[in-house]
């Protein structure tokens, strides 16, 4: 197990070169710069600037001194567009932002999208299945770009119970409605992987046995049926979890709550290197993460997975 | 009193836009001890029979009839209530022992279990007398065997492992379905074996459902033959085996090859069992059955006793003679 994991750390470095590399080669490719405006600048300014951010040097040497800048000093150099701050500094102030909300809304996403799943196969062809198939098929169809208008349009105009945007250092108040927004599409999909999941457990011939042994039908569920049925959900949480902790354009956007994902759009229209590079090996050093917890995950839950 | 009584007991499923019976009538009953073997054809209904008899139908089956265990009637009785029968005075063994145990969790906690649920002892309790289980099913090494997942065990280790689950709690009754069905042939043997002396030493009676006549001959004192969710034959086995009166029976043994008469050619009965949802009309037997006359065509026969402990449901009279089979 531990090899396994020194193993898959092996590999993630060379991922997460490649990672760079691609991404830095995209977007030298792209035109434009990050100080191409529609005023256009003097020559001599322009090599001044140019010689500030060492964009005058070649790119392979540009490439190099960025990787190299990573590894040894944990820097991610400065943000082009915005002059007084470094990538790091943006990072810290959007990341921490964006955790909160996603880790709320990855929970919450979870504990409801699984329960109402069970439920739903425990109560298999009844109202309250249907209820529930009802509302996953609902849930996702609406794109998040609509729910948080109407949350907001509820909640915040309506019945004026919570604010419908800003941050407030995350504030409790503040947090409900984009975790909501964010969470209800995944709560929906989980249920319905949950469900179908859970119904082909139950139907198997360990469940009767367990049934035949005179078991309770909650511990038949929660002692025989969870684990099986969990499995198919945990590989889908992985990418779900990295998603929600990395952002959302839409939340940030619509909300006004300063995570990395308005970071994100705003640095990659801007043509702003180091941000976008930044941002991206954090989102790929974070799915290698997760991808490596799913993988022990399932080798905790299923004793004939031996890595 | 008996231990079971089952009278007139039916099984029905609902299916998208019908409903099928897949049981109709069956009655019998059963003696401490005693073992009784229930035959039959895939699909002749003798496995919903005796799920039903614990409640362990699939969610769309229902039953209705009289099951009567100690007195006491279980049909219609509420999940929890037999869930207090369940393991503790009725045990089941299922077909496949490949897929009947859980496969994610280690053997020791799914013998524990059912005696920390049943007999409220503490956990230590439970995996003590658990190990000592696995002993006595000659499982060798039992200690060893606790820790391992199912998959670590081989078929036949995995059928012990099921067997002693279900002797755990001393029960009563022991429903086997087919237990020997999955496992090769030499393991059956020491599993029939096992069955015997284990039910002998409990003194725990048993219902073994099987088409396989060797078993039957091997292990039950009684025998019940069911045919298209009916039952078509009852008696003990030496009279079944030795004076069958019913043409199913009759040509259940006679295509069954015996040692000691290696020249004579087998007999199978002709044609397939018949659609559940489509019975021929009077004797669901009669297109396959070579004693049949006009009344079989239109009738559907009864099951009566003809003799004491013995009885059938076919509309001939008297003895067989096996020689009219060929024509």
């Amino acid at each position: 197990m531990i090899a396994f994991i020194l193993k898959r750390l092996a590999v993630a470095i060379p991922t997460l070169l490649v990672l760079i590399i691609l991404s830095f080669i995209l977007m030298k490719v792209a035109p434009g710069s990050p100080f191409s405006g529609e005023k256009a600048i003097p020559e001599t300014v322009m090599k001044n600037i140019l010689a500030r951010y060492g964009l005058d040097k070649p790119q392979w040497q540009q490439l190099l001194e960025y990787i190299y800048n990573i590894i040894f000093r944990f820097d991610f150099g400065p943000s082009f567009v915005y002059r007084d701050r470094t990538v790091n500094d943006i990072i810290a102030q959007g990341f921490p932002v964006t955790v909160k909300y996603g880790f709320f809304a990855f929970i919450f996403a979870t504990v409801i999208g699984v329960a109402m799943g069970i439920f739903a196969a425990i109560r298999h062809n009844s109202w309250g299945d249907y209820l529930a198939v009802g509302f996953t098929v609902g849930a996702q169809v609406v794109p998040n770009f609509v729910l948080a208008p109407i949350l907001v349009l509820v909640f915040t105009l309506w019945l004026r119970w919570l604010p419908g945007g800003g941050w407030n250092d995350g504030q409790w108040n503040y947090v409900v409605l984009p975790v909501i927004a964010l969470a209800t599409s995944y709560v929906a999909n989980i249920a319905r992987i949950m469900r179908s999941s859970m119904l082909e457990v139950l139907h198997s011939n360990f469940i009767r046995t367990a049934r035949a042994k005179g078991m309770p039908g909650w511990q038949v569920i929660v002692k025989h049926a969870l684990k099986p049925a969990m499995l198919p959900v945990v590989s889908y949480l992985g990418p779900v979890f990295v998603g929600m902790i990395t952002g959302s354009v839409v939340i940030d956007l619509f909300f006004s709550t300063g995570g990395i994902g308005q970071w994100f759009v705003n640095s990659a229209l801007g043509r702003d290197y180091s941000t976008i590079l930044g941002i991206t090996i954090l989102l790929g050093a974070l799915t290698i993460a997760a991808n490596l917890v799913v993988d022990i995950l399932y080798a905790w839950i299923d004793p004939k997975i031996r890595y | 009193m008996s231990l079971l009584e089952v009278t007139d007991l039916c099984v029905g499923f609902h299916m998208p836009g019908r409903d099928v019976q897949v049981v109709d009538k069956v009655s019998f009953t059963l003696e401490e001890g005693q073992t009784l073997a229930i035959v039959g054809e895939s699909g002749s209904g003798k496995t919903q029979t005796a799920f039903s008899i614990v409640g362990l139908l699939a969610d769309n089956g229902y039953s209705w009839g009289s099951v009567k265990f100690e007195g006491k009637e279980l049909i219609g009785l509420r999940e929890s209530e037999l869930n207090k029968v369940r393991a503790e005075k009725i045990a089941m063994i299922f077909q496949d022992p490949m897929t009947s145990l859980n496969p994610y969790i280690r053997v020791i906690d799914q013998l524990a279990e059912v005696l920390v649920q049943h007999k409220g002892v503490s956990r230590q309790q439970a995996e003590a007398e658990s190990i000592r289980m696995l002993d006595a099913v000659k499982l060798p090494d039992g200690k060893n065997i606790a820790r391992r997942f199912p998959h670590e065990c081989s078929g036949g280790m995995r059928q012990r492992i099921m067997i002693a689950m279900a002797l755990l709690c001393r029960p009563k009754l022991l429903i086997a379905d087919e237990p020997t069905t999955a496992l090769d042939v030499t393991v059956q043997a020491q599993m029939l074996e096992l069955f015997k002396s284990l039910t002998d030493e409990f003194g725990t009676a048993l219902i073994m459902i099987t088409h396989d006549l060797g078993v039957v001959a091997g292990l039950a004192d009684k025998m019940m033959v069911m045919y298209a969710g009916r039952a078509v034959e009852k008696g003990t086995v030496d009279e079944l085996f030795y004076d069958p009166r019913h043409p199913y029976t009759l040509g259940l043994l006679t295509s069954t090859p015996h040692v000691e008469e290696r020249s004579r050619r087998l007999n199978p009965i002709t044609g397939s069992p018949p659609n559940i949802e489509n019975l021929p009309r009077g004797c669901t037997f009669h297109p396959r059955c070579a004693f049949r006359f006009e009344r079989c065509f239109a009738e559907i026969p009864a099951i009566r006793e003809f003799e004491p402990g013995r009885s059938k449901a076919c509309h001939c009279e008297g003895k067989l003679v096996f020689e009219e089979n060929v024509a």
